[in-house]
């Protein structure tokens, strides 16, 4: 096994532990505004399910929770741009290789039971600027999203994993001419 | 690692930073790069910024801020434009890791004030030429 495999597999394995290690019971945190793209040529992306988590699970494994549901909806929203808008490949592949990086870390980091699928309705604009304007809305909603979950955590180590995602996601908006 | 330690280190990062894009700076307006010398200047300016104010968060902590160095170590030799975007990057690259990581052992005003941090390196680092990464700054994640 590589260094760097190596080094992924303990990070993952401390970050699981720090997740699935808290006891108590703060109530989830609340459910964040249905994901929408802004735009008025755009569908939207709609949650029509919530991420699940029981009542009595720790704050952190239901900010995780949804946080994974929130990067779920954004990576099947790349993923579908991309194929409905092959010209978009440049700019979106490095964003939906970041997104499924986030997917994976956070899935791999909840206690198998608190992870579900989310209930995603995509709709790609039929318009590739619009899809792009799309991504932007969905990535600048994801960053700030991340920042306020890195402020709630309680775990250092999964306040560490929020930080690092929001900064991907202002990566991802830069690349893409979104950023202010 | 206490929140003193972890600022300290953030501030010895950005002593470092500010001292790279001295140099950086002066090879690209050596070599008449305007654009990327305004860049280099905005960032400077940046780092400063963040440097007075982990000054003062740890001196508000009763704590001593840790000195600059007079001298760092450059990593390769840097003459031209190209080495110093190179140069820039690596910079970004290790002040977001140290951010990222003194994050996890801060809390409320402070964790927030270094996560936006992590987000200000890894977006310069994207600027000089970087690639979108999934966690900047946990890159062993």
């Amino acid at each position: 096994m590589s260094r760097r495999a190596l080094l992924r597999a303990s990070s993952a394995s401390a970050l699981i532990g720090a997740v699935s290690g808290c006891t108590s019971s703060a109530a989830p945190p609340p459910s964040r505004p249905t994901a929408s793209t802004g735009t008025s040529t755009a569908s939207t992306v709609t949650a029509t399910t919530s991420t699940g988590t029981p009542p009595g699970v720790s704050a952190d494994v239901s900010l995780l929770s949804h946080a994974l549901t929130d990067e779920d909806q954004l990576l099947a929203f790349c993923v579908a741009a991309i194929i409905r808008h092959p010209s978009l490949a440049t700019e979106l592949v490095p964003v939906r290789a970041a997104q499924l990086r986030h997917v994976q870390v956070m899935r791999a980091a909840l206690p198998a039971v608190h992870v579900s699928r989310s209930g995603v309705h995509q709709h790609v604009p039929r318009r590739a600027s619009a899809a792009t304007a799309a991504v932007v809305s969905l990535l600048s909603q994801a960053e700030r999203h991340r920042r306020d979950d890195c402020l709630r955590a309680g775990e250092g180590l999964l306040a560490r994993l929020f930080a690092a995602t929001a900064a991907s996601h202002a990566m991802a908006l830069q690349s893409l001419g979104g950023r202010r | 690692m206490s929140e003193v330690a972890a600022l300290q280190d953030c501030l010895a990062a950005e002593h470092e930073a500010l001292y790279a894009y001295g140099v950086v700076g002066g090879v690209l307006s050596a070599v008449q790069r305007p654009a990327e010398f305004a860049y280099a200047t905005a960032s400077y300016a940046a780092h400063r910024a963040r440097r007075d104010t982990l000054t003062n968060l740890i001196v508000k902590l009763g704590a001593a801020p840790p000195p600059a160095h007079a001298v760092y170590a450059m990593p390769f030799t840097i003459t031209t434009a190209l080495q110093c975007r190179r140069f820039a990057r690596l910079v970004e690259r290790r002040t977001a890791a140290v951010y990222c990581s003194a994050v996890s052992t801060t809390t409320g005003v402070t964790r927030g004030l270094l996560a936006a941090a992590v987000t200000d390196a890894a977006v310069r680092e994207l600027r000089w030429g970087g690639e979108v990464q999934a966690f900047p700054g946990a890159s062993e994640l």
